[in-house]
C-alpha cells in the first residue's frame, strides 16, 4: 500500500503530510479507515476536503468491480493456451495451459519436474516465439543441456529461441518476493512475456526459520503470482518437491505420507497441481487439484519428451 | 461511509427495490428458506476444495428463474481472493446445467447470467479492507444485487498475523466477518463465505451470533463430499453427501 505524498492528491499539503504521519497515519488505508473529523482537526483540511481525498483513494485502491461478461470478453481477447509440443501431454491438459492461471509440477526428487517445465518452456520460445522468464533458484539452468532438446531445429534458430529466455537467479524467498514486485510493477512494457518459470520453489522455502513467517512470505509470494498472471495473461509454472512426512514420533513411527513442502497453506494456492512419477522411462502425470481438469493420469514415454 | 438520514418510505422503498425471493435455492442443503438477510458460513480444511460449493451457489443465483424456477436471475458480488473460481469456470458450470435441461440457446442464457456477476478480485490485504469499506457504494450502484459471496475469509490471515503474533484464525475471521456485516447491513443481502479452519476442534464452532447457518464440509474421497449443515433458525443439524464431476454437483 502506498505511503502518502503529496503526488496522492493535489489537496496534500507537505504539511498535512506531516501531521498525518505523526498521528501514526502513514499509507492510504490509514487514511481511509481513519475518522473523517479526527483527519481534518490533524491535517487542517476541511470535512469536505477529506471526503474529497477519500472518495478519490478509494476509487484508486479498492477492487474494481468487473462484470463477468466483461471480463469474459476481455479473456476472448488476451487469453492463450501455451501447449507442450508433445501431443499426449496438450490432449490431457485440455490443449496446453491457459494463461492467467498458476499450475505447480510436484514430484519427487528427479522425477522430470524441471524437464517438464523446460518442455513447457522449449514449445513458447521456439515456436509459438514468445518471451519466457525464468527465475531459477537452483542456479543449475545450462543452455547447452538446454539445447539437446530442441535437436530439430538449427543452431540459428536455437540462438535465436535461446535469446527468448530471460533469467534471474533467485537465491533467497526475499529474492523471489522482489524480483515479483518487480515484474508486478513494471508492467513488461519493453518484453511482453507470456510465461514465467520458477524452477523450484521447494530450494528456496525448505531451509525456513519460523512457521509465521513462512506462511507470511508464502502469503505475498502466492498474491504477486495471481496479480501477476492474472493481469498480464501470463501462465506461472513453478516445480515444487513432494517429502515424505513421518507420521508418529520417533519411538513410534506409525506410518508415512507423502505431501507438498512448503506447507498446507500452500496446498490451495495453485490453480492446477501435476504430480509427476518416473518410473523406469515412463513418466505418469496425474493431475491432483485444478479447477478446470479432471482428476486423472497420463503416462508418457520420457522419449516422447527429449527426442519429439 | 457517510451518515444518511432516510424517511420511513424512503427505507421501506430502498429495502423492497432488492430481490425479493431466495427461497428454494439449495433445498438439499439449506432446506425452502427464503435466504435473505442470512449469513451463511462453509468452514474446512485447508485440504477439502470448498469452490465447487460456492461455484454452486453462484450459478443457482445469476441464472434466469424462468429456465428452473430454483434459479433465482439476481446479481452477486463476488470477492474473489484465491482465484481458484474465474469466469472460464462459471461458463463451464452455467453450461453443464443448461445442456442437463436441454436448453437451446445456450450462449444467450450464459451471457444475461454472466451480467448478473460482479467479481472484487483483491490481491492483498490493504485492498481487502478498501473494499470492504466500499462495499456499501458498490451495492447500492447496482440496485439488483441480491448475494455477496466471499470465497475465503481467512485469505489474508497469514498476512495480519504478523502485526499480531497471537492473533488466531477465529479472532482474524470474525473481525472480517463483522466489517462486511456492517457494510451490507440494510440491503437485505444472502450473504455466503468460505472460512479456512485447520483445527478440527473448531470446525463445528459458529463464528458469530450473527451466522444463521454452519455447513462443515469434510471431503470423502475425490469428488465426494460431506456437508454437516447447523441451522440456528430452525436449531437442526443436517448431514448431505455430495458430488462432483464434470462442473456439476450431484446430491445424494
Amino acid at each position: 500500500m502506498d505511503r502518502l505524498h503529496m503526488s496522492i492528491h493535489t489537496l496534500f499539503t507537505e504539511s498535512a503530510i506531516s501531521a498525518l504521519f505523526n498521528h501514526q497515519i502513514f499509507t492510504a488505508k490509514d487514511f481511509i479507515l481513519s475518522d473523517s473529523q479526527k483527519l481534518s482537526k490533524i491535517s487542517l483540511l476541511n470535512f469536505r476536503e477529506i471526503l474529497e481525498i477519500k472518495r478519490q483513494l478509494v476509487k484508486t485502491y479498492a477492487a474494481v468491480s468487473e462484470n463477468a461478461f466483461n471480463s469474459y470478453q476481455h479473456l476472448l481477447q488476451h487469453s492463450a493456451i501455451l501447449p507442450s509440443g508433445i501431443e499426449r501431454i496438450d490432449n490431457f491438459l485440455g490443449g496446453g495451459l491457459f494463461t492467467g492461471n498458476i499450475y505447480e509440477i510436484c514430484g519427487k526428487a528427479c522425477s522430470g519436474k524441471s524437464l517438464l517445465a523446460y518442455v513447457f518452456m522449449k514449445n513458447v520460445i521456439m515456436e509459438m516465439k514468445q518471451n519466457c522468464l525464468l527465475l531459477d533458484s537452483k542456479n543449475d539452468f545450462d543452455s547447452h543441456k538446454f539445447s539437446f532438446l530442441c535437436t530439430e531445429y538449427s543452431k540459428v534458430d536455437i540462438n535465436c529461441g535461446l535469446s527468448k529466455i530471460l533469467i534471474k537467479h533467485v537465491n533467497t524467498k526475499y529474492d523471489l518476493l522482489n524480483s515479483l514486485q518487480e515484474i508486478a510493477e513494471k508492467e513488461h512494457t519493453n518484453f511482453s512475456l507470456k510465461m514465467i518459470i520458477l524452477d523450484s520453489l521447494s530450494s528456496i522455502m525448505l531451509n525456513t526459520s519460523t512457521h509465521s513467517e513462512n506462511n507470511l512470505i508464502l502469503s505475498h509470494i502466492a498474491n504477486l503470482m495471481h496479480y501477476i498472471s492474472y493481469k498480464y495473461h501470463i501462465v506461472f509454472l513453478m516445480t515444487n518437491l513432494v517429502i515424505t512426512w513421518i507420521e508418529g514420533d520417533f519411538k513410534a513411527q506409525s506410518g508415512t505420507k507423502n505431501t507438498i513442502s512448503c506447507g498446507r497453506l500452500w496446498y490451495t494456492i495453485p490453480n492446477t497441481r501435476l504430480k509427476l512419477e518416473n518410473n523406469s522411462s515412463i513418466l505418469k502425470i496425474t493431475v491432483e487439484k485444478s479447477n478446470m481438469l479432471p482428476l486423472t493420469s497420463v503416462s508418457v514415454p520420457l522419449k516422447e519428451l527429449i527426442t519429439e | 461511509m457517510e451518515n444518511k438520514i432516510e424517511s420511513g418510505v424512503q427505507l421501506f422503498s430502498r429495502i423492497n427495490s432488492r430481490k425479493g425471493d431466495l427461497s428454494n435455492l439449495t433445498k438439499n442443503l439449506l432446506g425452502e428458506d427464503n435466504l435473505q438477510n442470512m449469513n451463511v458460513e462453509i468452514v474446512s480444511d485447508y485440504a477439502t476444495d470448498r469452490n465447487s460449493l460456492i461455484l454452486d451457489f453462484i450459478i443457482r443465483c445469476i441464472l434466469p428463474t424462468d429456465v428452473n424456477p430454483c434459479w433465482k436471475n439476481c446479481g452477486v458480488i463476488f470477492i474473489n481472493t484465491t482465484f481458484q473460481i474465474g469466469v472460464l469456470q462459471v461458463i463451464k458450470t452455467i453450461d453443464r446445467h443448461l445442456k442437463d435441461l436441454n436448453v437451446k440457446h445456450r450462449s444467450g442464457i450464459i451471457e444475461s447470467s454472466l451480467k448478473n456477476l460482479f467479481i472484487l478480485n483483491c490481491y492483498d490485504k490493504a485492498q481487502l479492507e478498501i473494499t470492504i469499506y466500499s462495499l456499501e457504494d458498490k451495492i447500492r450502484e447496482q440496485p439488483n444485487i441480491g448475494c455477496l459471496i466471499f470465497d475465503d475469509i481467512t485469505s489474508f490471515y497469514w498476512i495480519q498475523k504478523l502485526e499480531n503474533e497471537m492473533l488466531s484464525t477465529y479472532t482474524y475471521s470474525l473481525k472480517v466477518f463483522n466489517n462486511i456485516v456492517t457494510a451490507i447491513k440494510g440491503f437485505n443481502l444472502f450473504f455466503l463465505f468460505g472460512r479456512t479452519e485447520n483445527n478440527e476442534i473448531y470446525h463445528d464452532k459458529r463464528l458469530s451470533q450473527n451466522v444463521d447457518y454452519h455447513l462443515t464440509l469434510s471431503m470423502k474421497d475425490i469428488n465426494n463430499y460431506e456437508a454437516k449443515v447447523q441451522s440456528y433458525k430452525s436449531n437442526t443439524v443436517n448431514v448431505v453427501t455430495f458430488s462432483y464431476n464434470n462442473f456439476k454437483i450431484f446430491f445424494n
